[in-house]
């Protein structure tokens, strides 16, 4: 599941590792109740800093994806299907973001954004 | 204390030249910080330096509370120390390497000590004169991990270890790090490897400290930009330019620092268009430190 | 700290231990059993004479193994280039005195190797009674001057480079000129022959290395 960090992704690897945990619940991959690696564990698994894998879960809490219990370690919070509904619409929002700031990177106006979504939807379909 | 390191006005004189120069540094507590530089810019000399090995021609150094060289002795018995190359005696065994290093630290861990060597899948009986590089950089990081250090010490740990050694190795630090909150200073050339690891970062050349501060400051205030048309230099720009150079046809490339996003604004009111925003990596930030660092110093000279 | 520096000491030295023990314990039982042909019925000016070679034997061993002990031990660690040794939460003071301490430790086994080498030598001829304690004296001077070549080399080995040049360039100029000054200026002569005399036999500090090493008064 946490293959593919890449350091040097203009993405924090908090985030990265944040995303992968957001699109594991909303695939079902994770259910309610299951455990997340500790931090430790995942610190010396990805070979990142364990400031790096605290950020990334306490900001997975602070969104209900979590619950990080003292002593216990982290586990998938409760979501009922409306919830993991909701955690996919804050997936696609994310993608989306992502899509805009790289667009804002090249100059590519909005509008033209739009267009060649609705093409490639297009063609798609 | 809020810093595990504090380094002051540290100048080391090696022959007639000086090969540290007035150096400033500040290790907080708890932090992975990262150490990059060229060779010869003076790291695993300062790293020396601040655990008593070599004698200062001035400045202060205080490592756990303690000052060095003074009280290094007392220091040494909390940190956890991987030098460059194999440091320990060829003729013991692993077991009477870790014996040895035992009896002179009281914090030492017999039980995790032998549950690393089993993880490091060393021999007791093997020479250290002839263990492999790659077992003996497993053997120096054991030993500076069942110590139980509060700071460890790593000179380029990784450097000549395979991928897999180096995983396995990395793996135990960090392990350690998460679990014990202790802080690591880490000098290396491996800057990919420090991105993953390091939450701080300074970058050392001829001697001198020329960036110090924390990694995600580093690597999102530095940005390569492609600039159309004439650059506006009427008003003073918000951010640091470290380098501008020509690019493909009319347009110049500039390297800068400290930028946000919102920054966009000052090309917008002058008359040149910033076509790309580019997010530079750690090496990169580096390499573009470096040399606008060389050239300042040049021009200065 | 102080059994492991110990068990460290012995891995790098048992080679060069065995071979001085090994030498000093058949040294008096060779040089014995060379001269024993040519002594006529054990007289003792005869067996006086058999200590004095034996003691001239045990005296080069014995500073030898000192020597070697000290030199090796430095050696060691020169070749890592100290970075252990330094590393390690000791003052250097410490660290020197557990070194110097423990090799001292060690050079008690070359001496016992005299010891027993010269009982049984001794055992082999009619000792006349003043000399019943020979081996175990022989053993003490051989401790001692073993201990002290250690100590010379130790000091020389650990003071730091320039200042080891320093002494040794000082006592090159101190012992040259004291030759010089015995041949050349002989009013001074008598003065420095007689400090000489007293420095290098019993009690003075180096008697241990020229005194005779039968050493009882025959």
């Amino acid at each position: 599941m946490f293959d593919h960090i890449d350091p040097r992704s203009p993405t924090p690897i908090y985030a990265q590792i944040a995303a992968r945990v957001r699109i594991a619940v909303a695939s079902g991959e994770l259910a309610t109740g299951d455990p997340l690696p500790s931090v430790r564990a995942l610190a010396g698994t990805l070979r990142v800093n364990p400031a790096t894998v605290v950020q990334a879960y306490r900001e997975l809490e602070h969104d209900g994806v979590v619950d990080m219990r003292q002593g216990s370690g982290t586990f998938i919070a409760t979501l009922s299907p409306e919830a993991r509904g909701h955690t996919r619409e804050q997936e696609a929002r994310r993608l989306v973001r992502e899509l805009l700031e790289q667009a804002a990177r090249l100059a590519i106006c909005p509008l033209d954004l739009r267009r060649a979504i609705d093409a490639e939807l297009g063609t798609r379909s | 204390m809020t810093h595990a390191i504090t380094i002051d006005n540290l100048s080391y004189r090696a022959g007639q030249h000086f090969a540290i120069r007035d150096l400033r540094m500040r290790v907080p507590n708890g932090s992975v910080y990262g150490f990059l530089g060229p060779n010869g810019s003076g790291k695993t000399t300062t790293l020396r330096l601040l655990l008593g090995m070599l004698p200062p021609a001035d400045g202060t150094i205080t490592v756990l509370g303690h000052e060095i060289p003074r009280g290094a002795h007392r220091a040494l018995a909390r940190i956890g120390y991987v030098p460059e190359r194999l440091h320990l005696y060829p003729m013991l065994t692993v077991a009477e390497t870790m014996r040895h290093h035992a009896s002179f630290y009281p914090t030492w861990d017999a039980t995790e000590a032998e549950r690393l060597r089993r993880t490091f899948d060393l021999r007791a009986e093997q020479r250290v004169g002839r263990l492999s590089k790659g077992e003996a950089g497993k053997l120096m990081m054991l030993l500076a991990l069942a110590v139980r250090p509060e700071l460890l010490v790593l000179d380029e740990p990784t450097d000549g270890l395979d991928p897999v050694v180096r995983r396995d190795v990395l793996a135990a630090l960090l392990e350690y790090v998460s679990a014990h909150g202790a802080t690591v200073l880490v000098s290396s050339h491996l800057v990919h490897e420090q991105e993953r690891i390091c939450d701080w970062i300074a970058v050392m050349d001829g001697g001198r400290l020329v960036a110090e501060m924390p990694m995600h400051a580093f690597r999102s205030g530095i940005k390569r930009l492609r600039i159309a048309g004439p650059p506006p230099l009427t008003t003073p720009a918000p951010f640091g330019i470290l380098a501008r150079r020509a690019g493909t046809g009319r347009e110049e490339e500039w390297v800068v620092r400290d930028w946000r996003d919102d920054m966009t604004s000052w090309f917008a009111a002058g008359d040149a268009s910033l076509r790309e925003v580019v997010d530079l990596d750690l090496e990169e930030s580096f390499v573009e430190t470096l040399r606008a660092a060389r050239d300042a110093g040049g021009r200065a000279a | 700290m102080f059994g492991q520096t110990l068990y460290v000491q012995w891995k790098w030295n048992r080679d060069f231990l065995a071979f001085y023990t090994f030498v000093a314990f058949t040294a008096p039982l060779i040089i014995l059993w060379v001269a024993l042909p040519h002594l006529g019925l054990s007289s003792a000016r005869e067996l006086v004479r058999i200590g004095g070679v034996v003691g001239i034997a045990i005296a080069v061993i014995s500073v030898c193994a000192g020597m070697t002990v000290a030199w090796q031990g430095y050696g060691v660690d020169e070749r890592l280039g100290h970075i252990y040794a330094l590393s390690l939460p000791v003052t250097r003071t410490r660290a020197l005195v557990m070194r110097a301490t423990t090799a001292f430790a060690l050079l008690t086994l070359p001496v016992i190797g005299v010891w027993i080498g010269s009982a049984l030598a001794a055992a082999q001829v009619e000792l006349p009674a003043n000399l019943h304690s020979y081996a175990g004296s022989l053993a003490g001077r051989a401790l001692l001057a073993a201990w002290l070549a250690h100590a010379c080399m130790f000091a020389l080995r650990y003071s730091a480079g320039r200042r080891a040049k320093i002494v040794l360039f000082t006592l090159a100029i101190v012992v040259g000129s004291l030759g010089f000054a015995t041949e050349a200026v002989p009013s001074a002569r008598a003065t420095i022959v007689r400090t000489a005399e007293f420095l290098i036999s019993n009690p003075g500090p180096f008697g241990v290395f020229f005194g005779r090493w039968t050493l009882l008064d025959v």
